[in-house]
């Protein structure tokens, strides 16, 4: 019997298109990443709609403008974030085991979970820019809402708005899916010992800008830091999360 | 078939967890195409053997090589592995459907037709979430994936949890009908000893971590004897050999002796009025794994 | 299956059974080790065992491509070899039986030939 050879006789897949398939795997059940965000939003704007015609309604005609301007204090236009923060830590819980009982590597499905946060992100923004855009046309024509013109998004252009909603999502994925890849490494240890850094951290910071007397400028820096800027930097501290987490995924063990 | 390159070689494994030795110094290698059963009792090590296996889990000394490479974080190792776990998780809101549609993008031999053939076998229902399938169907699912996967090495972990007498037939027919058309690599983890003993070709024993036993199964199969009689007698004649096992009863007593018995055995045997009787393959592993005697003694007695 | 034998041994043997009982005909062709492996639920290799078993010892024998066929002369060759064995698996093992209840030589043959004319009469 003749020895067969070491080398592996299917042919190498690149690495590049598996990436592409794990963004492939995240939404193949699209309800989670496009639907429910949506669906939020939907729900948020219904909600935000009957609350301007209860104002309208029981609002004296002078005073209705004022109320109705109030609505652009309402947080409402975020609310589809706190759900994706849960998607964020729903992918390293439960997606990372699954992916890896489909036998891609961690590297593949860190970069194809990245990606795919990517491709979200930018397309909710994109979706939620172009409703701003709308309602902005609403009000211009005289009818007075703000569900979407909300909080920055009412004086901020087009870009802005895209941009902030874009790197907000990108910084929650970052943040929750570390936390999650760090419990997949550490357990509640490293949970402990991130949360407990992270306080140190800040405290330390603040302890340090209110001891030099750096504070009341950093925060006059920080207010007077133009939107955009304000929403790039956001990027930053992201890129640092997602190297945590996949400092921490790369050699988490996968447990029972 | 000696001759050909092993698909799988661990050299000196082990893993603790703080200072629990869940592997000690596991070595073997496994040669292609041959269907092994990974078997010992719950804690024994044979998950983390396989997660090892499987790159998902690493070890704290010793090698593992999959076709000659190291599995961690290699592609080409690892998409011609499919590893189906008991304990297998599931994404919220996952349906049968979209793993079945997921698989073929990194399982590079997956048969579509197949799986749908094995859906319809299994009465596997597809559009309801995993999470709330029976545990009986869940492990249907794996069981799915695990043979229309296709892969070269293919590694079960207890695949037929909550599955019933007729399901895990059909998954023993299916393997062996597939097996014998595509032969692979198969690794079979279980507690069902007698049901999958026929099936394999190879058995790897672990037992509180350590490699109890590597060896064929039909040189396992009729090893060892249970001896039945007077206990003076059993005692008599068992005196010299290897006893795995001893039960008393009143003045009676069953030993299991390890090592075939010649006809010289039996004539003695039958002159000394005790009855002899085969021990069951899972008899014969319960027996190996519940001696307090160090193993490797065992497993060179036993070997032909 | 019995548990104390190897597999290969069995199936060998129940081939053997049905080549001495007509069922697979001298110059027949037998089934293949996989329809073995399915039929009798064990793994393929070990049916290849018992077959390769046979073909060593000139009762099978290979026609590339197509299978396994039957020897001729092979029933003969079965009946020879188990004849052999039936002193050693039937008779030895009755005579020691005999001895230990006290049973006469004479005695013995007188039964076996009681049991004769029974099985004649039935």
């Amino acid at each position: 019997m003749t020895a067969i050879s070491t080398a592996p006789p299917v042919p190498r897949l690149s690495n590049r298109r598996r990436t592409i398939k794990v963004m492939r795997l995240h939404l193949v059940n699209r309800l989670t990443y496009v639907g429910i965000p949506w669906i939020i939003t939907g729900v948020a704007l219904v909600v935000s709609i009957v609350v301007a015609l209860l104002i309208s309604a029981s609002v004296p005609e002078a005073n209705r403008q004022d109320a109705l301007q109030g609505m652009s204090y309402s947080w409402a236009v975020l609310s589809p974030l706190w759900y994706l923060a849960v998607v964020g830590v729903q992918a390293v819980n439960a997606v990372f085991p699954f992916a890896m009982g489909f036998s891609i590597t961690r590297r593949e499905y860190a970069l194809g979970t990245l990606l795919t946060y990517v491709v979200i992100a930018a397309f909710n923004a994109t979706g939620w820019a172009i409703l701003t855009e709308i309602e902005r046309a609403i009000n211009e024509s005289g009818v007075v809402f703000h569900h979407f013109t909300a909080l920055w998004f009412g004086e901020a252009g087009a870009g802005t708005v895209w941009l902030s909603l874009f790197s907000l999502q990108i910084l929650l994925f970052a943040v929750t899916s570390a936390f999650g890849a760090v419990y997949a490494r550490w357990r509640a240890m490293g949970m402990l010992v991130l949360w407990v850094s992270v306080a140190l951290v800040v405290l330390g910071l603040m302890a340090f800008a209110v001891l030099t007397g750096m504070a009341p400028p950093f925060l006059d820096w920080l207010m007077g830091m133009p939107a955009p800027s304000f929403f790039a930097a956001l990027l930053l501290p992201s890129a640092l999360a997602f190297a945590l987490g996949w400092g921490a995924l790369r050699r988490a063990p996968l447990r029972g | 078939m000696n001759s050909q390159t092993p698909v799988i070689q661990v050299d000196g494994l082990s893993r603790s967890y703080r200072d629990v030795a869940a592997l000690q110094d596991v070595t073997f290698t496994l040669q292609p195409n041959v269907i092994c059963g990974l078997l010992g009792r719950n804690g024994a090590g044979k998950t983390t053997l396989m997660r090892m296996l499987t790159g998902q889990a690493f070890p704290s000394a010793g090698s593992v090589r999959l076709f000659g490479e190291n599995p961690v974080e290699n592609s080409a190792v690892l998409q011609q592995i499919c590893f189906v776990s008991e304990a297998q998780r599931y994404p919220d809101g996952f349906q049968a459907r979209h793993i079945l549609a997921g698989a073929p993008w990194f399982f590079s031999n997956w048969d579509a037709a197949f799986a749908d053939e094995l859906v319809g076998k299994f009465r596997l229902p597809l559009k309801r979430d995993v999470k709330k399938l029976s545990r009986g169907q869940q492990s249907a699912l794996g069981v799915i994936v695990g043979l229309a996967s296709r892969a070269s090495i293919t590694i079960f972990d207890e695949p037929y949890l909550g599955l019933d007498a007729v399901a895990r037939h059909t998954f023993y027919d299916t393997l062996l009908a597939d097996y014998a058309e595509q032969p692979r690599t198969i690794v079979l983890s279980t507690h069902l000893i007698d049901e999958v003993s026929n099936l394999l070709e190879h058995v790897l024993v672990l037992d509180e971590g350590r490699l109890l036993l590597d060896q064929s199964a039909e040189s396992l199969r009729g090893s060892a004897s249970a001896v039945a009689g007077r206990a003076g007698d059993v005692d008599s004649f068992a005196e010299g050999r290897q006893v795995l096992h001893r039960d008393t009863l009143g003045g009676l007593a069953t030993v299991t002796i390890a090592g075939r018995l010649t006809a010289a055995d039996h004539r003695a045997a039958a002159a000394a009025n005790l009855e002899i009787a085969p021990v069951s393959f899972q008899q014969l592993i319960v027996d190996l794994s519940t001696r307090s005697a160090p193993a490797p003694a065992v497993a060179s007695v036993v070997h032909e | 299956m019995d548990e104390g034998r190897p597999i290969f041994q069995q199936i060998a043997e129940r081939v053997e059974n049905d080549i001495l009982s007509g069922a697979l005909s001298e110059e027949g062709q037998v089934p293949s080790t996989n329809e073995f492996a399915m039929f009798y639920r064990i793994n393929p290799a070990t049916a290849g065992k018992g077959v390769n078993m046979l073909v060593e010892q000139g009762i099978l024998y290979k026609r590339r491509g197509i299978g396994m066929f039957v020897v001729a002369g092979a029933r003969e060759r079965i009946t020879a070899r188990r004849r052999e064995l039936f002193v050693l698996e039937y008779i030895a093992p009755m005579l020691a039986e005999a001895a230990s209840l006290g049973i006469a030589p004479d005695q013995i043959t007188q039964l076996i030939e009681n049991q004769l004319i029974e099985r004649e009469t039935r």
